[in-house]
């Protein structure tokens, strides 16, 4: 008996340990594996759902046409990689690739979690890669991803049915608005909205502020918030409803969303990852870059690509596999298979010109506005940025803050925040 | 006569082998509790003790793989921080009211339930749906229905003659739906709990009360009360811990991390941990979190003699 309950306890410990054994990785400078010797790729990724049945697809064609080469994905959601991989990491168990959104750049590479893509792939690779979406990837003087597509930018979308060109001005878009706008004040379910948009989320907010050509962020990455540009950009987004009585109250991102849906909105603002869904809801959708604001430039919304990331662990005798990899998987075939699935750019140059890209309404559309947007900063200091930004929005927008105020609070929070993230 | 017996005795059994393996040594009780030790050593004493650790290191974003220990220093900064004890009196407000109506709302729809009563067993499901449903779903359906123009709460509101509420606009009042959304969540456990305890109260007490011309409230302060207060007791200790650190709730309801007035200790804690990458210091939130729930719990229990049986 005593015997069998060491045993048992023995197993047990086992079982127990087995998770938190590691294995060494190889010493740098070992010879690539040899193309016959069985090699695994590792992919942490954040794909959407079509965009991983495409990704499946394409890796047996790999597997396929590289039978040495096995590639494991495993799902995560955005938060839950970003954790997971920064936890995996520490104990010397993450992934040889992380796919997700370039915002993790800035956390990943000065954790130092992640390494430049120049220290396995070539400057010839890389070349095949659009320039803007490489810089969404650069930082510290390095590229840290490999984009496969570009977007994630807010457009003006607008419902042909209700409206019959794209207004090129705030003031065109105010007039075609109020032409078609009805309220209900009785029953909210009776109105048609001319124009709607997610009011007090500073992603939209940005596209305002970058239009009146503020930046929220210095060389240094400092915050820069309190100027001339903010002030107009808070005194803009309070006119929409104050002085243009255009939008509702409390605005958030459903209430455009399922109104545009229903054929009760005219003009919303929304970013690429929603354009198919209002396809799908039979809306006549038309897409065009946000208008000319009064006395700005246009409407400048965020740019981000999604892309791969090479862990600091990956294992150097994987280097050969991953390039095969790379090679693959960012041909102008490929990536055109996934920037279909996201809706979205495809980052490679040569994809361009695919005619499965070329003839598609949403891909023209999402590289005509692509042009009309910048880079959203990927270093870590952000998140103190959009952190400041909101409350200051929405003390603008509901309390009656006045502009130039929240502009300072804003400053002020952004640079405590940015403290904290710096640990000073 | 002892000789005489002796001789006429049957002769002793063959005295039987001993085995070693089934004698109960005072080790034993340790053999059985052994494997769940490892697994809480493991699970629990190991992450806690991490945590301690952590929270005396400065580990960020810079110093992620190679923190410096600092003591005590995460903890000072953290109480001079007016941020915390703002937050802390908002998260004893948050805790308190909602606690509190987890149990009145629970314990009186338990008695409600306990009686004879038409459609029981449907009411008692009914009442358990909030508990069923998975929080995420609960909260985005209040934060829908907290809407400013379209939500049911203002639509109902403006029917009956009241004007409507910012729910979703001002913070002090994203935080009063915080709190709605979370009491609508917590009485059905209370509830549970309660009827359990409730069914196990011999009916003999009542009777004997009623007996004894005990009115009814009579009978909830002296019978009912004291003879649930060891079901009672740890449910509330757990629930206060639940509300404590209730993330989903107030995040889902308040749209983030946007404004100071609807945070709670446990939402700052993310919020330093996962926007701000200020591993350290979050850690120290978590050891003082830690701290006032274990002080509170141990109290609480002491006081309340909850642990202790019935007299």
């Amino acid at each position: 008996m005593k015997k069998l309950s060491m045993v048992l306890v023995v197993l047990l410990a086992l079982t127990l340990f087995a998770g938190c054994t590691s294995e060494e990785p190889a010493a740098g400078g070992e010879t690539p594996a040899a193309a016959t010797e069985p090699v695994e790729i590792a992919l942490w990724e954040q794909m959407d759902p079509v965009a991983q049945d495409v990704f499946d697809a394409v890796a047996a064609d790999f597997m396929a046409a590289h039978p040495e080469i096995t590639i494991v994905r495993t799902h995560y959601e955005t938060e839950e990689l970003r954790t997971n991989f920064q936890t995996a990491s520490l104990a010397g168990q993450g992934p040889d690739l992380v796919y997700g959104p370039s915002d993790n750049v800035g956390l990943f590479n000065v954790s130092g979690l992640i390494q430049p893509v120049t220290n396995i792939l070539e400057a010839s690779f890389l070349a095949t890669v659009d320039e803007n979406a490489k810089k969404d990837g650069f930082t510290a003087g390095e590229y840290w991803t490999v984009p496969d597509i570009n977007g994630n930018q807010i457009a003006m979308l607008y419902n042909k049915a209700m409206i019959d060109k794209a207004p090129e001005t705030w003031e065109e878009l105010v007039a075609s608005a109020k032409d078609v706008q009805v309220i209900d004040e009785t029953n909210p379910d009776k109105s048609t909205y001319g124009f709607l948009f997610n009011e007090k989320e500073p992603y939209w907010f940005v596209g305002f502020y970058n239009g009146y050509g503020g930046s929220v962020m210095d060389a240094d990455n400092n915050p820069t918030l309190d100027n001339d540009a903010m002030v107009k950009a808070l005194q803009f987004v309070k006119d929409v409803r104050a002085k243009e009585g255009l939008g509702i109250e409390g605005m958030d991102y459903d209430i455009p969303d399922s109104l545009f849906k229903q054929g009760k909105a005219a003009i919303i603002l929304n970013g690429a990852w929603s354009w198919t869904s209002y396809q799908e809801a039979g809306i006549d959708l038309g897409i065009a870059p946000g208008p000319v604001l009064p006395g700005g430039d246009n409407m400048t919304f965020y740019s981000a690509t999604k892309g791969y990331m090479i862990s600091a662990e990956m294992d150097p005798a994987k280097t050969e596999a991953i390039r095969t990899f790379f090679t693959f998987f960012m041909s102008a075939e490929n990536n055109a298979k996934f920037a279909l699935a996201n809706s979205q750019a495809p980052a490679v140059i040569a994809a361009w010109d695919l005619p499965e890209i070329k003839n598609d309404e949403l891909q023209k559309a999402s590289i005509a506005t692509i042009q009309h947007t910048t880079p959203m900063p990927i270093v870590a200091e952000m998140r103190a940025v959009w952190d400041a930004m909101r409350p200051e929005l929405e003390a603008v927008l509901y309390q009656d803050k006045a502009p130039a105020d929240a502009a300072k609070d804003m400053q002020q929070r952004a640079v405590e925040g940015v403290a904290t993230i710096r640990g000073e | 006569m002892s000789g005489n017996n002796s001789a006429t005795m049957a002769p002793l059994p063959k005295k039987k082998r001993y085995n070693k393996n089934l004698a109960v040594s005072r080790w034993t009780p340790y053999r059985y509790i052994l494997p769940a030790f490892i697994v809480m050593a493991l699970m629990v004493f190991y992450p806690l003790g991490y945590g301690i650790y952590l929270s005396m290191t400065d580990m960020s974003l810079a110093t992620f793989k190679n923190p410096n220990f600092i003591g005590l220093g995460n903890y000072v900064k953290l109480f001079q921080e007016a941020a915390f004890l703002r937050t802390f009196g908002r998260t004893i407000v948050w805790t308190i009211v909602n606690v509190f109506f987890h149990v009145t709302i629970g314990l009186f729809l338990a008695v409600l339930l306990n009686r004879k009563l038409l459609g029981k067993g449907i009411l008692r499901v009914l009442l358990i749906i909030p508990w069923a449903v998975p929080q995420y779903i609960v909260a985005l359906t209040w934060r829908g229905m907290l809407n400013n123009q379209f939500g049911a709460i203002n639509i109902f509101l403006q029917k009956i003659g009241f004007s409507a509420v910012p729910w979703l606009t001002n913070p002090s009042w994203t935080f009063v739906g915080a709190i709605l959304t979370n009491i609508w969540l917590g009485f059905p456990f209370m509830m549970m709990i309660s009827l359990g305890g409730l069914q196990s109260i011999d009916k003999e007490f009542y009777e004997a009360a009623e007996i004894d011309g005990a009115s009814g409230i009579q009978q909830f302060r002296n019978i009912t009360l004291p003879l649930l207060k060891p079901v009672l007791a740890p449910a509330i200790v757990l629930g206060t811990v639940w509300t404590f650190n209730m993330l989903n709730v107030i995040l889902i309801i308040a749209g983030g991390f946007g404004n100071e007035k609807t945070q709670i200790l446990v939402t700052e804690v993310y919020r330093l941990a996962f926007n701000f990458y200020r591993y350290g210091y979050a850690a120290a939130y978590s050891v003082v979190i830690f701290l006032i729930l274990l002080i509170f719990g141990m109290t609480f229990m002491k006081r309340t003699q909850g642990l202790e049986e019935v007299r």
